[in-house]
């Protein structure tokens, strides 16, 4: 990193937190800290929206994730705009109507408090350690592009974070979620523009795209049916309708940001904005992650990519065995080079490259083998799995990206980190005193007290969110299994949120009970059987309406009345 | 299923008693500034309204995904027929 690098990288820094609190200095009360007094504008919702949704590991882990396996998880997107027009129609109106501050609170409208608060609960459980997450999985790679302690980037994510939304609220986060987005968006274009600069000369964009396609990298679209395979067309179309219906209609870090606009109108068309960018900016995303797998043909990439992983392995006893793959792999390498600059050659004179292209397979094949392998040798000596995806962007951009740009493109994975990350806090903090602390303790205090305990709660999340970054090493079976509480729960509380708009007889303990029963289907189904995780959704939300259905006839009989009957 | 507002399937949480805690009606709530009360208190539903933005991003949607079917097909050159 150069002084202009550095200097980028602090202006990125200075500019977020002034424009943050400049925007915020309009908000009032309460109502101003969690939902901007409901006077933001569409446009800037919908890149908040995205910009929530889109963490750093989006930008580094998908990128590398796109390196190893191609393009096929664009298709986990492909239900996005169908899920936006349900979500248009049935949920936003619901919510904006309601006038409410939590998706939560709705609930208790619709049914009882305990519904509320369970909903509430698993809300703040999942999404709680979330927020830790958040962090550290992009601090272990800035650190490495960095050269910092791992704890000096959480601190330093953390800080500024928790700073400008304990002070600005919703309105600071919404507003410097547009301007990281907006980074993240030149980060794309120029990442991609980088990528094909640095290929050898004579190597054009037609050539760079048929060396992706030797190994089918641009296929997007998988027609097989197998529900053991995530990512296939009907997987994506099916777990991922319900799973973006989960996201965006029953998670707090969402609803409550299209609940802060000026109108029903303008809150459909932050997610219409979405429904229309979401799937590009994926295939975009992907894309780089091909065209560093293209990039890497005539550039010897390393074995693996964490300094971390290569260290573990080269001082245990598989070292001579990692040095000999590392031979073997440039030797091949070497191969494949030469067979590529060869084949570009024929294709520019016209001739037919298969001849080229099956070798060049042969070697695609026997590099990803010794990949595979290498990866193995990480995963026995460290007892974890490894995580290499992460490093591959992170470690074209240290190498190949040149003085300036770079500390751009540090920012850039800062602002994706620090734009989830604010989010989170401030939906953790609305749901923990509008659902807990007003709710069940304190229901009348005056503005002034609710918005002095907001921030302070905002304050209290951002601390844990760090504690858990900074920890999040020796936390791993700890947060793997809340993260698997976190699977458990989404399509069940996508179930009770369908069972309030679309099934009268439903009542609140019916709702309450196929909540759990929801949650320990889908536990059932996870240990029972193989099917791929996006169809948990399905199940859990199935479960939860039919036993909300069921119960709902019997409380009927037994004269518990709906809210408001 | 369609849900429509004054008394429909979904909206058996209105309170006219303020017996939750003095949550406000949402049937009553007032359209907010700038929108037209008509869509603001419109029926709720799956297309009772905007049937044209609706329309395209579904439309949008299936095109999306026969683009990306026909990439696959072009740009592959093993998956190519």
């Amino acid at each position: 990193m150069t002084g202009l690098d550095w200097g980028l990288f602090a202006l990125y820094f200075i500019g977020v937190i002034s424009f943050a609190l400049y925007q915020s200095r309009k908000n009032e009360g309460v109502e101003g800290y969690f939902l901007a007094n409901r006077r933001l504008p569409w446009w800037a919702i919908g890149l908040s929206v995205m910009a929530t949704q889109a963490s750093a590991i989006t930008f580094i882990g998908t990128t590398g994730q796109a390196f190893d396996s191609g393009m096929e998880f664009v298709q986990f997107y492909l239900a996005l705009p169908f899920a936006m027009v349900i979500l248009c129609a049935v949920f936003v109106p619901f919510f904006y109507r309601a006038r409410v501050f939590t998706a939560y609170e709705y609930l208790e409208q619709r049914f009882d408090p305990k519904t509320r608060s369970l909903a509430g609960f698993l809300f703040l459980l999942s999404r709680g350690m979330g927020a830790g997450i958040i962090m550290y999985a992009p601090a272990i790679v800035l650190s490495v592009i960095l050269g910092w302690d791992e704890r000096v980037t959480i601190l330093v994510m953390g800080v500024v974070t928790v700073a400008y939304t304990m002070v600005g609220g919703i309105t600071a986060v919404i507003w410097t979620d547009v301007i990281q987005m907006l980074m993240v968006f030149g980060g794309i274009g120029l990442a991609i523009v980088m990528l094909f600069a640095n290929l050898p000369d004579g190597v054009g964009v037609a050539d760079a795209v048929y060396i992706g396609g030797i190994q089918e990298m641009w296929q997007t679209v998988d027609l097989s049916w197998d529900p053991t395979n995530t990512y296939t067309l009907w997987s994506g179309l099916l777990g991922g309708l319900f799973l973006f219906l989960a996201y965006f209609g029953t998670d707090q870090s969402q609803v409550q940001r299209y609940l802060t606009a000026a109108s029903l109108k303008d809150s459909r068309l932050s997610l219409i904005f979405n429904a229309f960018l979401k799937v590009p900016m994926q295939l975009l995303i992907l894309s780089i992650g091909v065209l560093l797998f293209v990039f890497y043909h005539f550039d010897r990439p390393p074995l693996v990519f964490s300094p971390a992983e290569v260290a573990a392995v080269e001082a245990s006893h598989r070292a001579p065995e990692f040095r000999a793959l590392e031979e073997e792999q440039a030797r091949v390498h070497s191969e494949r080079r030469a067979a590529t600059l060869e084949m570009i050659e024929a294709r520019h004179q016209g001739a037919d490259p298969e001849v080229w292209r099956s070798r060049i397979e042969g070697y695609d094949r026997r590099l990803a083998q010794f990949r595979s392998q290498a990866k193995g040798m990480v995963t026995e000596v460290r007892g974890t799995a490894s995580n290499d995806v992460n490093y591959v962007f992170p470690t074209y951009i240290i190498q190949y990206i040149p003085a300036g740009l770079l500390g751009l493109i540090i920012a850039v994975i800062f602002a994706a980190a620090m734009s989830s990350l604010d989010s989170e806090i401030a939906a953790l903090s609305s749901a923990t005193i509008m659902d807990f602390y007003k709710r069940w303790f304190r229901p009348d205090a005056s503005d002034a007290h609710y918005l002095r305990i907001s921030r302070l709660a905002t304050l209290g999340w951002g601390t844990f969110a760090c504690l858990v970054a900074l920890y999040a090493g020796q936390l791993g079976s700890l947060i793997e299994a809340v993260n698997q509480i976190g699977s458990f729960f989404y399509g069940s509380l996508l179930g009770v949120f369908l069972l309030a708009f679309f099934v009268p007889r439903a009542r609140g303990t019916g709702a309450f009970l196929g909540l759990l029963a929801g949650m320990g289907a889908v536990f059932l189904v996870s240990v029972a059987t193989e099917i791929s995780w996006l169809y948990y959704n399905v199940v859990g939300a199935g479960v939860v309406v039919l036993v909300g259905w069921v119960l709902g006839g019997t409380e009927r009989e037994m004269g518990e009345s709906a809210p408001g009957r | 299923m369609p849900v429509e507002d004054g008394g429909g399937p979904g909206m058996q949480g209105r309170d006219p008693s303020g017996e939750l805690g003095g949550y406000p009606d949402p049937l009553q709530a007032p359209a907010a500034s700038g929108e037209p009360a008509a869509d603001e208190a419109g029926p709720i539903g799956p297309f009772p309204s905007w049937p044209a933005i609706y329309g395209t991003v579904l439309v949008y949607g299936v095109l999306m995904i026969l683009f990306l079917w026909i990439l696959t097909r072009l740009l592959d050159p093993g998956g190519a027929p």
